[in-house]
């Protein structure tokens, strides 16, 4: 008897459940799988393809809903982006506050990782309270680093006082200031976070192999360098390909703490994004923005992902 | 049979909805709704259910008011809906800077048949002629009045044995006298976003044209702001940096002797319990003898009623309310701290109490005067504060000297304005 509920027209089916059948069940449940999936791939259609490639055509037209214009002007907006000194120095900004941010996370978040990975009565405490900073949303965070840099009420120039009594800094008014105000609260916020994914990655290292390094004499240097960056440099490798992405669209702390201030010295390029798209309502403009940052971000990916491949850990 | 049921149930179900439909038709045209997007709900009011009810009470028209989340995307949210032609809201409540973006796209309906000779006589002329008036057609009501006074530490202006500056050389006299120890004689806000509503007035009294950066009345005003900070020292660094928060702070707490900025700081000082005994205000300094420069600045928000809308009779009967002399009183009571626009509804008692608005005899004066000037505005202004706060940073941070700040800043407004 035919054991698909299919008709054979009067024919014996045991031929076709050995071959056509498998098949046909086969396809059945392919086509159950893709009907299942269905909604779910709709709704990622339509919320991330469709505005990706959205803003791909966008960034070839003039559009703006302030001056009433749509019109298709090829790699028009891209020409004028490569020129724009706005731009210029959001590229420059970004550039900076990535790589230095990124270097001061490896830094401190080793050594943070390290601090709290090691045995000692209030561990556990300082693992939760070093989260604390992080769980801040940034746009309460920056707006208390407005006022912690402020040079009368602020706490920073405070605490330097203690120190040096004639100090005065107006951080947040010179362009290095600031720049260095924003890097040093991303810092304060995120680095206790990048500590935590790469705690992860320190507690697979095998104990073992510092026990037989010690013995063989091994100084804590040695073990750092030797044994334990060797074996968590592909955590590294992903936490910071994570944290450079972040970076790069990082928009909320500018916006917080500076609004791109001054001049446009702390613009970021997902700053600059924000205030074409929602200020200039430069719609065309800003998709181009978009477009630079989603290749910058594509080829920092790739280069993160290559060297990932090429570590032997 | 099945045929049959089918058929019976699809015409039950027809004239179900048939019936469904004339009865939501005769609802829609006995029962009118308004919307209006709105934004400033004062703290610790929940709704605007009780303008709702004034409203209601004196045109019998319902309004629905939309309190929007956020002023961050306001005005993005506004120019969408204006331009996708979307007809769920009939008026919006929005300030000069996206009035004037949107006013260039023909999106509003003109109102000219609401206002009679007296209300316009009632609203200041300077506002309605130059903000709310666009080729020739009325397109706003405006409400809610802001405006740029002097302040000034009475304390330290005794003590220092000055009197109240009338013209621009004394002021700056009296801020050189004033600043010393840790006191600065002058401070604002002037941050990203901020620094152009001084720029503006100062250009203004200076006899420039904002547009115009090789004007020399504006180049003027950009050195008087760049002296302040760097040739006479009285205005602190951090001017760069302070936003009105900061500013009122300081204000309020002696470390800067004078300001000339937004009139809201009044009722924050009054709020305190430091108006008049430390904090006063005054008419603002003539810095010329050119009767068209003696004026300070002044701001206001409007209400717009949208060509898209498909209620415009009912929408209008509500803007014919809110621009009575009635509402404007009402309105600005019910924000709080504002003061009405129209000279009549400024003249209710609540707002001649000294002891909550202290400022406002100033106000009328100057009013009266025709001292009231709206900021200058383009359609690309968002985009052209950007860049000229640019070059002006620059410029007083002294990374470039003004003859650069001049041409950056004019190139760009070549730019936007596509001159």
């Amino acid at each position: 008897m035919c054991v698909l509920p299919h008709r054979a027209g009067g024919r014996t089916c045991v031929q076709h459940l050995h071959t056509g059948g498998a098949t046909v069940l086969k396809r059945k449940k392919l086509l159950i799988a893709w009907l299942l999936i269905l909604p779910v791939l709709v709704i990622r259609l339509a919320t991330t393809a469709y505005p990706t490639l959205s803003i791909f055509w966008y960034s070839l037209r003039d559009y703006s809903f302030l001056l009433r214009i749509n019109e298709f002007i090829g790699l028009g907006n891209i020409a004028y982006l490569v020129t724009d000194p706005k731009i210029g120095n959001a590229f420059s900004f970004t550039f900076v506050f990535t790589v230095v941010s990124i270097g001061l996370m490896l830094l401190g978040g080793i050594a943070l990782a390290h601090l709290l990975n090691v045995q000692y009565g209030g561990r556990r405490f300082l693992r939760t309270t070093a989260l604390i900073p992080w769980a801040l949303p940034m746009i309460v965070a920056g707006i208390a680093a407005r006022w912690a840099f402020n040079d009368v009420y602020g706490i920073v120039n405070d605490l330097v006082r203690r120190f040096a009594t004639d100090f005065r800094y107006d951080w947040l008014v010179s362009p290095v200031g600031a720049q260095s105000a924003i890097i040093a609260v991303d810092f304060w916020k995120n680095v206790s976070f990048f500590a935590i994914l790469t705690l992860a990655g320190l507690q697979n290292v095998p104990s073992e192999l510092y026990e037989s390094a010690k013995i063989d004499g091994a100084g804590p240097t040695t073990l750092l360098v030797r044994i334990t960056l060797p074996h968590i440099k592909r955590t590294l490798i992903i936490v910071s390909l994570f944290f450079i992405i972040w970076r790069l669209s990082s928009f909320d702390i500018v916006y917080a703490m500076t609004r791109g201030g001054p001049g446009s010295s702390t613009s970021l390029l997902a700053f600059r994004m924000y205030e074409e798209a929602f200020k200039n309502l430069s719609i065309g403009y800003a998709s181009s923005i978009a477009v630079a940052l989603f290749v910058i971000m594509a080829v920092a990916g790739v280069v993160g992902i290559v060297y990932y491949r090429r570590v032997d850990y | 049979m099945k045929k049959l049921l089918l058929t019976l149930a699809v015409l039950v179900a027809a004239a179900g909805f048939a019936a469904a439909g004339a009865e939501g038709e005769a609802a829609q045209a006995e029962d009118v709704t308004v919307t209006m997007y709105k934004w400033g709900l004062p703290a610790g009011q929940e709704d605007w259910s009780e303008l709702e009810g004034l409203i209601a009470a004196a045109t019998g028209v319902d309004v629905d008011m939309i309190q929007a989340p956020s002023f961050t995307d306001y005005q993005t949210k506004v120019a969408t809906l204006l331009s996708s032609g979307d007809t769920s809201i009939d008026l919006f409540d929005i300030d000069e800077y996206i009035t004037y973006g949107n006013i260039l796209g023909g999106f509003f309906e003109p109102l000219n048949d609401l206002f009679s000779a007296d209300d316009l006589a009632a609203y200041p002329k300077t506002y309605m002629d130059e903000m709310a008036t666009y080729e020739g057609n009325i397109v706003g009501v405006p409400h809610g009045f802001s405006w740029f006074p002097m302040y000034l530490n009475k304390r330290q202006l005794d003590e220092a044995g000055l009197a109240l500056p009338t013209t621009g050389d004394d002021y700056l006299e009296a801020i050189q006298a004033l600043t010393k120890d840790d006191v600065f004689g002058f401070g604002d806000g002037w941050t990203k976003g901020y620094i152009t509503n001084f720029l503006q007035y100062i250009i203004y009294v200076h006899g420039g044209d904002y547009f115009d950066w090789e004007n020399a009345g504006t180049q003027e005003a950009i050195k008087l702001m760049h002296d302040l900070i760097n040739t006479y020292e009285v205005a602190p660094r951090a001017i760069l940096a302070d936003d009105y928060g900061a500013l009122a702070q300081k204000l309020l707490d002696g470390k800067l002797a004078s300001t000339i900025t937004w009139d809201w700081i009044v009722s924050v000082a009054v709020g305190q319990g430091k108006y008049g005994s430390e904090l006063i205000v005054a008419e603002t300094p003539k810095w010329s003898d050119d009767p068209d420069s003696d004026i300070t600045l002044m701001g206001a928000w409007l209400y717009v009623l949208t060509t898209a809308s498909e209620r415009k009779d009912a929408a209008k009967k509500v803007l014919g309310y809110l621009l009575s002399e009635e509402a404007g009183s009402a309105v600005a009571k019910m924000v709080g701290n504002a003061v009405p626009l129209r000279s009549d509804s400024l003249e209710d008692p609540v707002f001649n109490d000294p002891a909550k608005w202290p400022a406002v005899p100033i106000l009328k004066d100057m009013n009266a005067r025709d001292k009231l000037w709206p900021r200058p505005m383009a359609g690309r202004m968002s985009d052209i504060l950007d860049s000229t706060e640019n070059s002006l940073y620059e410029y007083l941070n002294q990374n470039i000297d003004r003859d650069e700040a001049v041409k950056r800043a004019n190139r760009e407004l070549d730019r936007l304005l596509r001159r």
